[in-house]
């Protein structure tokens, strides 16, 4: 059970004056069960590259397997959305509903499930992501800020995907709705494979296994997050490797390799305290 | 200066300020921060008027906000840019779209000719002047925002958490515009901002917790109690929350730093026993 990207290439606007290449030959495989960071600046064709993994986009050459099944057969299109699931940037511009209970059972209902079925899945939804069951009755344009991301992510768990891809979740979140987003993504493993889209990756570090990185379209990194830690253009996005090489600069030796902060911490003190002569 | 005097707003039953009362001068770099829902957003709304207090008074320059015959002088006064770089754009080519304010104003072609040229130099956009705005990165399109607030020639630039959907080198080519701009002392800079690290290039910060002001002080006095920077929602800067941790753990670190080398140098002394 797998993602695989083979050799994708997508243009936009094929074969007319404004084609323009955003993907050249991306591959990569991910298992389920692993957690995939994809990084890269604006315009390097992260989203373009989400929309392909369910099949709202399809690849101009080259193909994309999910499970096994070709998102270019047509056939395939609702099952490969059932288990990829999208929650894109800014989800809550997108609510239409009156009342949160039927934003949160919207995706729930297009699988077909009965209406109890659906209640069951709703409230389990909502349980994970630890929302209060009153909230089921508000409309979802007067809850906070926080709480409108919990239910756009709600709509999309109630589909209960295999594969979640959140497209930068954290835009627009303060500190702790940041903190409590990421615990409870943290929760999720073992249960789906996330695919996260960011910019920052500090506060990921210890949720992803793998990593890739992508500009102008095409990957420039892909592997275990641990062996690309060296790579010049990570250092932008991730302080704390810029931080770990400087430290190796000075002298200090790491016993392993920077997974997140407190790896690093405890490493530092043990350079200070078994540094001296 | 401008002036908010006993200000209060609501959006209907919703309290968003109560008496709120706050002086900000010219030549001041303020960073507004606070959780989703304190109020930030509303505050810099009333700044320019898109918003008017349901009490109290706020006074741009002496002008106040209720005053409908000051208006276009407020907005010009103060401009302000909004976190998305897509809706803020009215026209499809970059010059025109930065010409767009002062042909508002009613300038003459000449005028408003070296008020673009000018605001394309600041903000590194001359290679881009005829490009369509579409085409544009998230980055540039958030220059092109600032850009043309500047060619309005405000004396206060207020911008809304305007690098919250940019990836981290625009983030930094905008803190490095913002800060040039900054240096070159006549432009008032008020932002509000998630991003400790961007908290640290303002002179002054200002905390909303509920709609009241729960802090007004430097950068250092804000980060140097990490237990209410956290209870306003903000994470303190990396860099800020290892010397944290470390300092917990019993190393004799200098509390907070901001700068990576400074970090640096101090861990590198206690490891030689210096």
């Amino acid at each position: 059970m797998a993602i695989e990207v083979r050799n994708v290439s997508f243009s936009y606007s094929l074969d007319s004056a404004f084609e323009t290449k955003v993907l050249d030959g991306v591959s990569f495989r991910l298992e389920h069960g692993e957690n995939l960071g994809i990084l890269g600046p604006t315009g390097s064709g992260k989203s373009t590259l989400i929309q392909l993994l369910n099949a709202l986009l399809i690849p101009t050459q080259g193909e994309v397997l999910v499970d096994g099944l070709n998102t270019k057969d047509k056939k395939n299109g609702s099952k490969i959305r059932e288990l990829v699931g999208v929650v894109f940037q800014y989800p809550e511009n997108q609510f239409f509903e009156d009342k949160v209970y039927d934003e949160i059972a919207f995706g729930a209902r297009n699988l077909k499930l009965s209406e109890e079925k659906v209640r069951e899945r709703v409230l389990e939804a909502i349980n994970f992501l630890e929302l209060s069951a009153d909230i089921l009755q508000k409309s979802p344009f007067e809850i906070s800020g926080g709480e409108k991301r919990k239910v756009a992510i709600a709509s999309i768990l109630v589909r209960k995907p295999k594969y979640l891809v959140l497209d930068e979740p954290f835009a627009g979140m303060d500190y702790p709705g940041t903190r409590a987003l990421l615990s409870l993504f943290k929760n999720l493993k073992g249960k789906c494979s996330i695919i996260v889209v960011t910019h920052t990756l500090d506060e990921l570090l210890g949720l992803v296994d793998k990593l890739l990185f992508l500009y102008k379209g095409r990957v420039k990194a892909f592997g275990d997050l641990r062996s690309l830690f060296d790579l010049d253009e990570l250092r932008e996005y991730v302080s704390l490797i810029e931080l770990l090489s400087k430290l190796k600069k000075k002298g200090f030796s790491f016993r392993k390799s920077l997974v997140d902060m407190d790896s690093l911490e405890e490493d530092i003190v043990w350079n200070v305290l078994h540094g001296k002569v | 200066m401008i002036r908010f005097v006993d200000v209060s707003f609501s959006y209907g039953e919703r309290k968003v300020f109560e008496g709120i009362n706050l002086e900000i001068k010219k030549g001041e770099w303020v960073a507004l921060v606070g959780a989703n829902g304190s109020g930030k957003s509303t505050l810099v709304k009333l700044l320019n008027a898109i918003l008017i207090p349901t009490e109290g008074h706020v006074l741009i320059d002496g002008l106040d906000t209720r005053d409908e015959g000051a208006l276009w002088e407020i907005r010009r006064r103060v401009g302000v840019v909004f976190q998305n770089p897509d809706t803020q754009i009215v026209a499809s080519i970059v010059e025109d779209d930065i010409a767009f304010g002062p042909e508002n104003l009613g300038l003459d072609p000449t005028e408003i000719r070296q008020r673009v040229d000018k605001v394309l130099e600041v903000l590194d956009l001359v290679p881009f002047r005829s490009s369509p705005t579409y085409a544009l990165s998230g980055g540039q399109k958030q220059k092109l925002a600032i850009a043309g607030a500047l060619a309005m020639k405000p004396e206060y630039l207020v911008l809304d958490e305007p690098t919250s959907m940019l990836d981290p080198p625009s983030r930094r080519e905008i803190n490095r515009i913002l800060n040039y701009l900054y240096s070159k002392g006549d432009l008032t800079i008020i932002y509000s901002t998630h991003n400790p690290e961007e908290i640290v290039l303002a002179r002054r910060v200002i905390a909303l917790v509920n709609g009241k002001i729960a802090f007004d002080g430097t950068p250092l006095e804000f980060f140097s109690n990490p237990d209410m920077v956290w209870e306003f929602g903000i994470r303190l800067p990396i860099i800020t929350h290892l010397c944290y941790r470390l300092r917990k753990r019993g190393l004799a670190l200098t509390f907070p730093v901001f700068d990576p080398e400074e970090l640096i140098d101090e861990l590198w002394r206690l490891k030689s026993g210096m």
